[in-house]
C-alpha cells in the first residue's frame, strides 16, 4: 500500500507538472524526428545526379533487317547516361562503376540510389517489340491477310519479353525519385525504338498509328532490396535514438530524487513506516510505466516519419518490452545519482554528465566493430538494450535469440537497481 | 525527582544530548530533560538556539554526536517502527507536496502510517475541517496561500492520529486568523485528546497560554525548565502594580515607602500613577497596601499586569527572543 501510495504520488506529480512532462516527452521525440528528416530528407533542396548502378547483362542480337549484331542494353546505358534535366546540362544520373555482387552493398551503403538490371534477352526483347510494333501497326491499317510492299519480310510477333529490373530501398526517398526517373527513361527509349521502327513504314503507309499498347515485350520490374525489405539508415539509427530517450530518463529521476531531499519531503517519509525499499520500489514503478509511455511516444514517432521494421507486430511488441526493461535501468542509474548528489542541481549536472557520455559509450551515434571495447560496454544495460532493439527491429530477431540481451539487462537492472537502494538509502534515509 | 517523571509517566527523554555540526558549530550542548506523556512541553528560544536540532534528534532524523534520546523508554534509533508511529511531526518548513492536493497530501501520509485508505480519507476530511480549509480539500498546494499551507504542514503530522507531536513553529508567519486555528486546534488535542505535545515557538504569548511546562533554551543549553506560572514568579523584573492614589501629589512618598517593602525591584512614576514591580506582586499587594497606609497614603485604584515569559527570557538570556 505504501508502495503504492508513493508510485501514485510519482505520476500524479509528474502529469501535473505539465511544462516538465512536455519537455521529457517532447524532448526524445523532437530528437527523433530530427533524426528522421534528416535521415530522410538528406540531400533535398537541389537538384543533383542521382547515383545509380546499372547492370547490363544484356546479350546483344542480330537484326534480320539491318544484317548486323545490335545491343540495345549498351544503348539504353548511353541513354541514361546522357540524359539531362530539362533546360539544363546538369545530367540526371551518375553512373556508378561496380559488379553485380558488388550492388547490394553499394544500396545498402547508400552510395546508389538503385539498381538496374538489363537482363540478358534484352535486346531480343526489344527487337521483338519493334517487330511486334510494326506488324500491329501495319496490319492494323491493311488487314493480316495482305502482305504490303515492305521490300522485305513482314516482321513476325516476337515471342521474347525481357524485364528490367530496379533495385532498391523503398524507404530511402532517393531510391522513390531515381527509380521514377529510370522508368521514364526506359518508357522513352521504347517509344523512341519504336518509333525508329515505324519510320520505314511511314514513308509508304504514312498515317500508321502508333500501337496503344507497344510495350508488351518489355516489363519493368521495382523490387526491394531483399533481407532489408524497406531499411532506411534512419531505420538503423531509431533504435539507437529510443535508447538515447530512455537515458535522458535518467536525469528526470535523479533530479526528482534530489528535489524530494531538498524539499524535505522526504524527511517527512523517513520518520514514517515507509521503508527505503518502499519508496524506490514505488518510485520505480512509476518511473517505469513513464517510460513505457516514453517508449510508446518514441515509437509513435518513428513509425510517422517512416521508421520500418522488419517482423511485424511480433517484434514491435518485443522491442517495446525491451524498451521498457531498459527504461527500469535508467531509473535505477537515476536512484543512484539521486544517492550520490548532494542536491537538485548536482543531481542534474552528474546525470548529465553520466548520461550523455553514456550514449555514446553504449553506441547511439557510434558502431562499435567487435572487439574489447564493444565487449566491455556490454555490461551496461543500454548496450544490450541497443543490440537487442537492433536485432528485433532491423533483422526480425525472435525472442529466443534476444532473449541472451533480455537476461543480461534483467541482471545488470537488478545490480544497478540494488546499488541504487544501497546508496540511496545509506545516504538519504538514514539519520543524518 | 517527581513521579510524574517515573519512566512510565515520560514520552521523550533527552539525556546530556549533544551535536556538533562539521565545522564545529555546537548546536546543541548536554541537553538533559524529560517531556512527559499528555503534557503540551514548549520549547522556547532565539534562532539558532538549538530549538530545531534537538528536535531533529528527538524524532531520529538526527543522529545526535553524544547522548542519547529514548521514546517511551526504548532508545530512538532502536526503537521499533510502530513506535515511530506514534510520532508526528510538523516541521518548522512548510513541507508539503505542491503537486498533490490538500487531500491528497494528507492521505499519502496516511498512507505512509498504514492508515487504511478510508479511514485516511475520513480523518483528512475532519483535519481539513479543523483547520478550516475544506475548500481546499482538491486545491493544489501550490496554489494555497502560505497561512494555508502552514494550516496543511500542522494538519499532515496529525492524520495517523500519533500519541506524540511535535510542533516546531507552527504558527510563524501566520495570519491572526490561520494563527487562531491553529492554537485552538493544539489546544484541542492537549484537552480533549491527551496527546503529549512538544511545540517549539517564538510567539511567547502562544507558549503562556498552551504550555504546561516550558523550556528554555540558548546556546544548545536548557536554561530553565518549569510551569509559565512558577518561571513568571520566579525569573524577570516581576508582575506590574499599577497604584493610582488618592491624592498623586504623594507618589513620590509612595514610591519611596513602596521600595521598602521586601521583594520589590522597582517603583517609578509613570504619568500620575505609581508602577510598581515585583515577582509574584499578587501576594505582595497586602503588605504594599499596609505601609502606605501607614505613611498616610490612601489608594485610590490598583491594577494588577503579570510578568510575560519574554521578562523572563530576557532576564535569562539579556536579549529578546526574536533577536
Amino acid at each position: 500500500m505504501r508502495l503504492l501510495a508513493i508510485a501514485s504520488k510519482f505520476l500524479k506529480e509528474r502529469m501535473r507538472n505539465r511544462n516538465v512532462l512536455g519537455m521529457q516527452l517532447a524532448f526524445p521525440a523532437v530528437f527523433m524526428l530530427v533524426f528522421g528528416i534528416a535521415f530522410n530528407l538528406g540531400g533535398l533542396g537541389k537538384n543533383q545526379p542521382y547515383d545509380i548502378l546499372v547492370i547490363n547483362e544484356d546479350q546483344g542480337t542480330f537484326l534480320d533487317f539491318a544484317a548486323t549484331d545490335y545491343n540495345y542494353g549498351e544503348d539504353l546505358v548511353e541513354v541514361i547516361r546522357s540524359v539531362t534535366y530539362e533546360n539544363s546540362t546538369l545530367p540526371l544520373f551518375k553512373l556508378s562503376n561496380g559488379t553485380k555482387e558488388e550492388s547490394r552493398d553499394m544500396l545498402m551503403d547508400r552510395e546508389v540510389a538503385c539498381v538496374v538490371f538489363i537482363p540478358p534477352q534484352f535486346s531480343e526483347a526489344m527487337e521483338a517489340l519493334a517487330n511486334t510494333t510494326v506488324r500491329r501497326a501495319l496490319t492494323s491499317l491493311v488487314g493480316e491477310g495482305i502482305v504490303p510492299p515492305l521490300g522485305r519480310p513482314m516482321p513476325v510477333e516476337g515471342q521474347v519479353d525481357a524485364t528490367v529490373r530496379i533495385e532498391g530501398d523503398p524507404g530511402y526517398m532517393g531510391f522513390g525519385a531515381a527509380q521514377a526517373l529510370v522508368r521514364g527513361v526506359l518508357d522513352a527509349y521504347i517509344r523512341g525504338v519504336q518509333a525508329s521502327a515505324l519510320e520505314s513504314v511511314l514513308k509508304d503507309f504514312p498515317g500508321v498509328p502508333v500501337p496503344e499498347d507497344p510495350q508488351d515485350h518489355i516489363l519493368t520490374e521495382v523490387e526491394s532490396v531483399s533481407g532489408t525489405q524497406m531499411s532506411t539508415a534512419f531505420d538503423y539509427f531509431a533504435p539507437g535514438i529510443m535508447i538515447f530517450g530512455l537515458l535522458l530518463g535518467v536525469m528526470s529521476v535523479a533530479e526528482s530524487l534530489a528535489k524530494e531531499v531538498e524539499e524535505k519531503t522526504l524527511s517527512r517519509l523517513k520518520i514514517s513506516l515507509m521503508t527505503s525499499f518502499d519508496y524506490l520500489t514505488g518510485s520505480l514503478l512509476s518511473w517505469t510505466l513513464f517510460g513505457a509511455f516514453q517508449v510508446l511516444i518514441l515509437f509513435g514517432v518513428a513509425l510517422a516519419i517512416g521508421f520500418n521494421w522488419v517482423g511485424g507486430l511480433g517484434s514491435l511488441s518485443l522491442a517495446i518490452v525491451i524498451g521498457c526493461v531498459v527504461a527500469i535501468s535508467s531509473v535505477a542509474l537515476g536512484m543512484l545519482i539521486a544517492g550520490l548528489a548532494k542536491n537538485q542541481e548536482q543531481a542534474s549536472s552528474l546525470a548529465t554528465l553520466i548520461a550523455v557520455p553514456m550514449s555514446f559509450v553504449v553506441g547511439v551515434f557510434i558502431s562499435y566493430p567487435p572487439g574489447l571495447f564493444a565487449d566491455m560496454t556490454g555490461v551496461l544495460p543500454w548496450r544490450q538494450g541497443l543490440m537487442a532493439l537492433l536485432k528485433t527491429l532491423s533483422y526480425g530477431a525472435e525472442v529466443g535469440e534476444v532473449l541472451p540481451n533480455i537476461i543480461a539487462i534483467v541482471i545488470e537492472t537488478v545490480v544497478l537497481f540494488a546499488l541504487g537502494l544501497f546508496v540511496f538509502s545509506s545516504r538519504k534515509m538514514k539519520a543524518e | 525527582m517527581s513521579q510524574a517523571d517515573d519512566a512510565g509517566a515520560v514520552a521523550i527523554e533527552l539525556e546530556n544530548l549533544s551535536k556538533t555540526f562539521p565545522g564545529g558549530v555546537r548546536a546543541v550542548d548536554g541537553l538533559s530533560l524529560k517531556v512527559r506523556r499528555g503534557e503540551l512541553f514548549g520549547f522556547l528560544g532565539p534562532n539558532g538556539a538549538g530549538k530545531t536540532t534537538s528536535i531533529r534528534m528527538m524524532v531520529g532524523l538526527l543522529r545526535p554526536t553524544s547522548g542519547k534520546v529514548t521514546i517511551e523508554g526504548q532508545p530512538i534509533e532502536k526503537a521499533p517502527r510502530e513506535l515511530h508511529a506514534k510520532i508526528g511531526v510538523c516541521p518548522q518548513d512548510i513541507v508539503v507536496w505542491n503537486l498533490l492536493t490538500c487531500r491528497e497530501n494528507l492521505t499519502m501520509m496516511g498512507a505512509m502510517y498504514d492508515v487504511p485508505a478510508g479511514e485516511a480519507k475520513k480523518r483528512a476530511d475532519a483535519l481539513l475541517e479543523a483547520m478550516q480549509l475544506t475548500d481546499k480539500a482538491g486545491a493544489l498546494a501550490n496554489t494555497l496561500s502560505g497561512g494555508m499551507k502552514r494550516r496543511l504542514n500542522v494538519a499532515m503530522a496529525l492524520v495517523h492520529d500519533p500519541d506524540i507531536v511535535v510542533l516546531d513553529e507552527p504558527t510563524a508567519g501566520l495570519d491572526p486568523q490561520s494563527r487562531l486555528v491553529v492554537t485552538e486546534y493544539i489546544d484541542g488535542l492537549r484537552k480533549g485528546k491527551d496527546k503529549t505535545i512538544i511545540l517549539t515557538t517564538h510567539q511567547m504569548d502562544i507558549a503562556d497560554q498552551l504550555s504546561d511546562r516550558v523550556a528554555i533554551i540558548d546556546h544548545g543549553k536548557l536554561l530553565q525548565l518549569d510551569t509559565p506560572e512558577s518561571l513568571k514568579d520566579r525569573i524577570g523584573k516581576g508582575d506590574v502594580l499599577d497604584i493610582a492614589l488618592m491624592d498623586p501629589s504623594k507618589n513620590e512618598t509612595a514610591i519611596a515607602t513602596v521600595k521598602k517593602v521586601q521583594g520589590v525591584r522597582e517603583a517609578t512614576q509613570v504619568e500620575d500613577k505609581v508602577e510598581v514591580r515585583a515577582l509574584d506582586v499578587a501576594s505582595k499587594i497586602p503588605e504594599i497596601l499596609r505601609v502606605l497606609e501607614a505613611a498616610g497614603v490612601r489608594v485610590s485604584d490598583l491594577s494588577l499586569r503579570r510578568n510575560t515569559l519574554e521578562d523572563v527570557f530576557i532576564t535569562l538570556t539579556g536579549r529578546r527572543l526574536r533577536e
